[in-house]
């Protein structure tokens, strides 16, 4: 396995795309946050016209309004402070997720593309060299996460709210180690599908568009209606949009009824699992005429 | 006898066109096998199997007595280039080198001496630092043979090493082939150029639609076509070929009417006596043999680059 992890380095160490989007996310994650809290805490426009002008209403209208903003940023602000900010960074999955799609995709089907998977055959066990390549794919889905989250450590003690450091506003969080997982599980799928779908392309760009409809059926199978009135209702709770919604969403909502959270997590875990295990059998029997 | 590699009873097909139909191949250890045949033939899906790139319909193959499947890794003992070289684009020629050898677990030290031994084999070492997507056909041959070269394995198969290199090059290749066959290593390189298997192969298996059709030395398969070929006026042809007959040599008329070709007769000189009593005289008093190139047409029935 450490050859294999070592091999891999030697393969994409040097790939100039990897390293940028590396980069580049957990920037992208720190803007967000940063975006955020500047659009939760910037006061909103005041527009409020009396015909006839009654420069009195117009000012108490103001008041009334800065005073529900000030209340509603003043409820937000513990959610941007450390170590609420963690899960807020970690809740900010779409570029994480286009990250892994695209390293998923990038680092499998381009394998067949160049046809140095025959390289990969005749020097190491397929199955184990898939595994390893899944293996650091995590890795690095993961380490980009963690670059995340060091920016939303220390982005919390670098604002201000009306000149006080926004720490002031910190508070306990439930259930953190919980969502944090959470939010790392809810990443998985998405590599692991995408790498199911390199196997079965073997391209990238065919992977793309097996993996754009995979998702788009998943949503759909989420989002339809009928589940409701069926023997079958908790399905919903169980795709990978539904159980990611389940277990992100708020406790009153209504997948939360359908299935416990354990549940939506065991299905998480098997949709990173299952599509792993199925592109390694695949891969291992594959003919290559790459 | 020991056999190297053993396949028996091939059998592929994509879709309706059989690739493989049966074939048997058996290359003994310290031998250098050619696999010949045309375009088509079958030898590169033969060579995919042998190193269990695709999986056969039918049949099996075992090298150095293992038993070849998908789930059957080459490894440091068998090197092989099959198809055409592929690389990592982005890495250099040493780096796509070192893949390899960090797979295999390999110490620097060492990764770094075969990397430049090989590379000076192939005549690489000036370009190693270059990104393989600038690679020319005939440096991506090299690179591919110096892949398959880097563990210094005992069985090399080879497919095409020569395509793409230039006369230079296929020469500096075929005397590579010969100095590593002199190494006592067991050798399978597939080509469809007939003068390079027979400089450097001591075996030639010719492979047609998918089956062997002939196998031996290149001087054993070239052995049925000796003869002695005669060039005589045109109306000295039927006589002579009368006088032949009588002799009881075998006699056919060629590329026009003046001619002869002669089987079975012992020398030039009982011809040239038994022509002269007939009053016939001879321009020309040739002995041949078949050349690989005669033998591979006549077998493959490939003529002028068509199959009949």
């Amino acid at each position: 396995m450490r050859h294999l992890l070592a091999a891999d380095w030697v393969r994409f160490g040097r790939r100039r795309d990897l390293w940028i989007l590396f980069a580049l996310v957990p920037v992208v994650l720190a803007i967000m946050f940063v975006s955020e809290f500047n659009s939760a805490t910037t006061p909103p426009a005041f527009s409020f016209f009396m015909d006839p002008p009654d420069p009195v209403a117009q000012a108490g209208a103001r008041a009334q309004m800065l005073a529900d903003w000030r209340l509603q940023v003043i409820t937000a602000l513990p959610t941007f402070a450390f170590p609420a900010s963690l899960l807020k960074v970690a809740g900010n999955l779409g570029p994480v997720i286009l990250l892994a799609i695209y390293l998923a995709t990038a680092l499998v089907g381009g394998e067949f593309e160049w046809g140095t998977v025959r390289t990969v055959h005749l020097t190491s066990n397929r199955g184990r060299t898939l595994a390893v390549r899944v293996g650091v794919l995590v890795g690095l889905v993961g380490m980009v996460m963690v670059i995340g989250l060091l920016f939303a450590a220390i982005l919390p003690f670098l604002l201000s709210f009306e000149g006080a450091p926004l720490q002031q506003h910190a508070a306990p969080v439930p259930d953190f180690w919980f969502g944090i997982v959470t939010r790392l599980a809810a990443l998985l799928p998405f590599i692991a599908v995408p790498v199911l779908m390199a196997v079965l392309a073997r391209s990238t760009g065919f992977a793309f568009l097996l993996i754009l409809l995979f998702f788009a059926a998943d949503v759909a199978v989420t989002a339809a209606p009928f589940w409701s009135v069926s023997p079958v209702p908790w399905i919903p709770a169980l795709t990978v949009s539904g159980s990611i919604s389940r277990l992100l969403g708020a406790p009153d909502a209504p997948l939360a009824s359908l299935v416990p959270a354990g549940v939506s997590m065991t299905a998480l875990l098997a949709w990173a699992v299952l599509p792993s295990v199925a592109a390694i059998s695949r891969f291992r029997r594959l003919d290559l005429n790459e | 006898m020991t056999l190297t590699i053993e396949a028996t009873g091939l059998r592929k097909r994509y879709g309706n066109v059989a690739a493989l139909d049966g074939l048997d191949l058996a290359v003994e250890e310290g031998h250098v096998v050619g696999l010949l045949g045309p375009n088509g033939a079958g030898k590169t899906t033969a060579l995919r199997i042998l190193v269990g790139l695709v999986r056969a319909d039918a049949g099996s193959v075992t090298i150095a007595g293992e038993p070849v499947s998908q789930t059957w890794v080459a490894g440091e003992r068998v090197g092989a280039m099959v198809a055409t070289p592929v690389f990592y684009p982005h890495l250099s020629g040493s780096d796509n080198l070192r893949v390899l050898a960090a797979a295999w677990g390999w110490p620097r030290a060492r990764t770094d001496a075969r990397i430049a031994a090989v590379l000076g084999l192939v005549d690489l070492a000036g370009a190693s630092g270059r990104a393989a997507k600038g690679y020319s056909t005939g440096m991506r041959q090299r690179l591919g043979i110096a892949l398959a070269l880097l563990a210094d394995p005992p069985i090399l198969i080879l497919d095409e090493p020569v395509n793409g290199l230039d006369p230079a090059g296929i020469v500096e290749i075929r005397d590579l082939l010969i100095a590593l066959a002199g190494g006592g290593r067991t050798i399978l390189v597939s080509s469809h150029l007939l003068t390079e298997v027979e400089k450097t192969c001591d075996h030639v298996t010719i492979v047609d639609r998918g089956r062997i059709v002939a196998a031996g030395t290149p001087d054993v398969l070239a052995s049925g076509g000796e003869r002695i070929e005669l060039r005589l006026a045109a109306d000295e042809i039927p006589t002579a070929r009368r006088v032949l007959e009588a002799a009881g040599f075998r006699v056919t008329q060629r590329a026009g009417p003046v001619e002869l070709w002669v089987e079975g007769a012992p020398n030039g000189t009982t011809l040239s006596r038994l022509l002269a009593a007939a009053g016939c005289y001879p321009d020309e008093l040739i002995r041949r043999r078949d050349s690989l190139e005669d033998v591979f047409l006549r077998l493959t029935g490939v003529s002028d680059g068509h199959t009949p």
